[in-house]
C-alpha cells in the first residue's frame, strides 16, 4: 500500500509541484492552510507524514504543530516543515514544538524526496 | 471596574465539559483548572439523562472503562442525536496503546487521551475542536436534507406488479375480513398507521382496524 502524504501551503506552485513529484511514489493530499488541514485530519484520515509551510493564514505553521502534537492521535505523524526564511531561530522553535525536520525554499525536490525516505523508514521500525 | 469587567469576561470563555466518569484525580484536575467548568456524572446514563436536562456543554470527556455503558457505547447512543453532533466528543483511560488510538478514531470520536491528562493540551485541541464542530455539523445537516433518496426503476416495478397480484388473489378474504368488521363495530374498515418510508418520509400505512375508532387518542 502506497503512504500517504499530506502536504499544507498556501502558495499554488510548491502544492502542485510536491502533488506531481511526490505522486510517483505516494497518495498526496493538497490543502490550502492549517485550519483546512486540521479538519481534514478530523474527519477521517491519517497520513504517515506531513509537510508543512511555516507561513500561512488561518492557523499557521507554528499553530499547526503544536494542535497535531496535543492531540492522542496526530501526536506521533512525522512533520517535515517548509520555510522560506533561512532562520536558524525559526528552525529551532519548530523542533522544540515537535517538527521532525526542515527544508528552506526553494529546495532541490530530490533532497525533499530523500529526505521522506529517510524519516518514513524510520518510523517504519 | 476595569478588573470586575475582566473577570466577567473570563467567565465566558471558560470550557463547559461535562464530564463522565468517576476518577478522582481527573476530576480534580478539571476542577482546579481555571479554564474550566465542570460538570460530573459517573456512568453513560447519567451523561445521557443530563444532556436531556441541561443546556448542552462545550465538550462531552468520558472514561473509556465504565461499569453498564462504556465510552463507545455512549458515544455511539449521544450520536443518533443531531443536537449533539456538533460537540466534540473525548475520551480517555489508562494503558491506552495504537490499536485503541485507531479503534477510537475510525469510530469518530474527536480526541483520545491517556491518563494522568495533560489539560495545557487538550485546551490546545479544543480551542479548533469546538468551532470546528459547529460549522461541521451544519455542512452534514445541509448535505442530508439535500441527498435525495431514489428507489430503482425494477425494485418499484416489482412491488407494484407483485402486490397488485397478491391483492386480487386475497381479495375475497379481504372482503369477507372487511364486512366482519362493519358487523362487529361501528366506524371505518380501514385505520391508517403513520410509518416512516424512504428518505425519511412518513406515509399511511392502510390496516384493517382492529380496535375502536379513536382508540389511539385515548393513550
Amino acid at each position: 500500500m502506497r503512504k500517504k502524504i499530506l502536504v499544507v501551503d498556501d502558495e499554488i506552485t510548491i502544492r502542485t509541484l510536491l502533488e506531481k513529484f511526490l505522486n510517483q511514489n505516494y497518495e498526496v493530499t493538497a490543502l490550502a492552510d492549517g485550519q483546512e488541514g486540521l479538519g481534514w485530519l478530523q474527519t477521517g484520515q491519517i497520513p504517515d507524514l506531513m509537510i508543512v509551510d511555516l507561513e500561512m493564514p488561518n492557523v499557521d505553521g507554528y499553530e499547526f504543530i503544536k494542535n497535531v502534537r496535543s492531540s492522542g492521535y496526530f501526536q506521533n505523524i512525522p512533520i517535515m516543515m517548509l520555510s522560506g526564511a533561512d532562520s536558524s531561530s525559526e528552525r529551532v522553535k519548530c523542533y522544540k514544538l515537535g517538527a521532525n525536520d526542515f527544508m528552506i525554499k526553494p529546495f532541490n525536490p530530490e533532497e525533499l524526496s530523500l529526505k521522506i525516505e529517510i524519516i518514513l523508514k524510520c518510523k517504519s521500525v | 471596574m476595569s478588573v470586575t469587567n475582566n473577570s466577567e469576561s473570563a467567565k465566558t470563555d471558560l470550557i463547559n465539559i461535562l464530564y463522565v466518569g468517576t476518577d478522582k484525580d481527573s476530576i480534580q484536575h478539571f476542577s482546579e483548572d481555571p479554564g474550566f467548568k465542570i460538570n460530573v456524572v459517573d456512568n453513560g446514563f447519567h451523561a445521557i439523562r443530563w444532556l436531556e436536562e441541561n443546556d448542552l456543554p462545550d465538550t462531552i470527556f468520558s472514561e473509556i472503562f465504565m461499569p453498564g455503558m462504556n465510552g463507545y457505547a455512549l458515544h455511539t447512543e449521544i450520536l443518533d442525536k443531531v443536537r449533539y453532533q456538533t460537540v466534540p466528543f473525548i475520551i480517555h483511560g489508562r494503558g491506552i496503546d495504537d490499536n485503541e488510538r485507531l479503534k477510537s478514531y475510525n469510530l469518530g470520536l474527536d480526541d483520545i487521551y491517556q491518563r494522568p491528562l495533560d489539560l495545557e493540551k487538550i485546551i490546545v485541541r479544543l480551542k479548533f475542536l469546538i468551532p470546528f464542530k459547529k460549522s461541521q455539523s451544519v455542512i452534514s445537516v445541509v448535505e442530508s436534507k439535500q441527498k435525495i433518496i431514489q428507489i430503482p426503476f425494477i425494485k418499484r416495478l416489482f412491488d407494484i406488479v407483485f402486490s397488485l397480484g397478491v391483492l386480487i388473489c386475497i381479495s375475497p378474504l379481504l372482503l369477507v375480513i372487511a364486512l366482519a368488521i362493519r358487523i362487529e363495530s361501528k366506524g371505518k374498515v380501514f385505520y391508517a398507521a403513520k410509518r416512516v418510508g424512504a428518505g425519511y418520509k412518513i406515509f399511511p400505512f392502510f390496516k384493517f382496524r382492529s380496535m375502536y375508532t379513536g382508540a389511539d387518542a385515548q393513550l
